[in-house]
């Protein structure tokens, strides 16, 4: 598995601890970083670019660091 | 915030209102001004008329009496004579009585023009009733000169060292020779006082300086026991004022530039009160403006209702302003914002794999054709990802 996929699972993992909006939360992220989150697979190449988006991303969405 | 489109047209309808406020204020303050100055024009007038009635009624007065003076047979004798002390007898009482009850100031004799003379400039003294250790000195002045000429009569404004005088001329004639020329004269100053009871408001009689002489004029400020005004207007002279404050009645213009009607000089407020003020002519009996008469009208309720009329249509149209604010935020609220949060919110959870959330068009206006458009779009991406999934063998779907 990808550093990028990892990130999706630890997304999922704190929308489902806060209980929060699981569509809500992925498309704003997603409208963020410009790619579909759902569509980030355990092989998925580990673009650097798009690991920094979501970075970002997920810090003014979630308030975490990945 | 102040991105926020409710926030520009908030400024817009505050700017457009508050426009409008401005405008409406200005408006009434045309209109007060408008009739401030009809009012004044008015006022003007009337005080123009009563001035001109007041002088009529005196000349009338002063004409009868000369041509009953000029009938007795003692006063003949005494002009024939020019004998000042048996005209001083002849008519000492009647001056007396005539200036208590009329204000008539003056009573004077004067010889007839030498024989021969033509265009006589003035006349030699014979009497001055009031003043009777005066006499026997040669006067220059129009109204002397025309009753000579004319030997009928003279009536017109005299403006001396210290005063105007309205006097009335007439000659006195024994078997159709004229024998001498009785005068009456009246200060018009007590006019103002009869000009104020026919018409109302207050008045200033203002006399030209050209003709004035500064140190008689400061003498006869002292013993009146009045502050010596020389100094206080650069072409006039405040010599009557029947209103309290001699500030009202100030005037730096010209008067020989005044039009014959007059004119509205600015409205004063001078504590509770609002005046407004004017100024008419009066002209000599040789027609050169030698005074003005200033005309001051009350229009102090006037003045208050138009600045509460002035207050109450802007508080209006603040009032208006704040509800009819309220009232768009509301409406542009209900009817645009809420609609595209709703579709945000939807093209958020769908791009987030809710692909079943559908956008239902809430209106069939611009912002429903907008919701129509963004469904069919939702549609197409909708089979787009199933297409995707379907090639990828992933799921995009979210967890609801």
């Amino acid at each position: 598995m990808g550093r990028l996929y990892d990130a999706r699972l630890l997304i999922e993992r704190v929308i489902a601890e806060r209980k929060l909006e699981d569509c809500e939360v992925k498309g704003r992220l997603s409208l963020k970083t410009g790619f579909f989150i759902n569509f980030v697979s355990p092989d998925a190449a580990d673009d650097p670019a798009k690991l920094e988006r979501l970075r970002v991303a997920a810090r003014e969405v979630l308030n975490i660091e990945l | 915030m102040f991105k926020t489109i409710r926030f520009k047209m908030l400024v817009l309808v505050a700017g457009g209102l508050g426009l409008g406020a401005v405008g409406l204020a200005l408006y009434l303050n045309q209109i007060y001004q408008r009739t401030t100055d009809r009012i004044t024009r008015e006022s003007i007038l009337a005080a123009s008329a009563s001035f001109a009635e007041v002088q009529r009624t005196s000349v009338d007065l002063m004409a009868a009496s000369i041509v009953t003076l000029g009938r007795d047979p003692e006063l003949k004798a005494g002009l024939l004579a020019r004998d000042p002390a048996m005209l001083m007898a002849a008519s000492e009482g009647l001056y007396r009585e005539f200036r208590q009850r009329f204000g008539i100031t003056h009573l004077n004799y004067w010889e007839p023009e030498p024989a021969g003379e033509t265009s006589p400039r003035g006349l030699r003294n014979v009497l001055r009733v009031g003043t009777p250790s005066m006499h026997g000195d040669f006067v220059e002045r129009e109204t002397l000169a025309r009753v000579a000429r004319e030997h009928k009569l003279v009536s017109g404004l005299d403006l001396g060292f210290t005063g105007m005088v309205l006097r009335v001329l007439a000659p006195v004639e024994d078997g159709g020779r004229v024998i001498g020329y009785i005068e009456f004269g009246k200060e018009i100053g007590g006019f103002l006082s009869a000009i104020k009871g026919v018409s109302g408001g207050e008045f200033g009689l203002l006399l030209s300086k050209k003709r004035m002489d500064e140190k008689k004029w400061a003498s006869q400020r002292s013993t009146a026991g009045l502050r010596n005004n020389w100094s206080d207007m650069p072409d006039v002279l405040l010599a009557q004022n029947t209103s309290e404050d001699d500030e009202l009645v100030q005037y730096q213009g010209r008067i020989a530039d005044l039009p014959e009607e007059g004119q509205p000089v600015e409205v004063v407020t001078r504590g509770a009160k609002t005046m407004a003020r004017g100024v008419f002519p009066i002209k000599d009996v040789a027609g050169a403006v030698v005074g003005a008469v200033f005309v001051l009208h009350d229009i102090t309720t006037l003045h208050g209702e138009m600045r509460s009329g002035q207050v109450q249509a802007v508080l209006g149209v603040v009032v208006l302003m704040g509800l009819l604010a309220a009232l768009i935020i509301a409406a542009f609220q209900r009817l645009v914002v809420h609609r595209i949060q709703a579709m945000i919110r939807v093209a958020t959870r769908v791009v987030g794999g809710d692909f079943d959330l559908q956008i239902v068009p809430s209106a069939d206006d611009e912002i429903g054709a907008f919701e129509t458009l963004f469904e069919q779009f939702r549609l197409l991406f909708v089979e787009l990802i199933d297409q995707a999934q379907r090639a990828t063998g992933t799921s995009g779907r979210g967890r609801g």
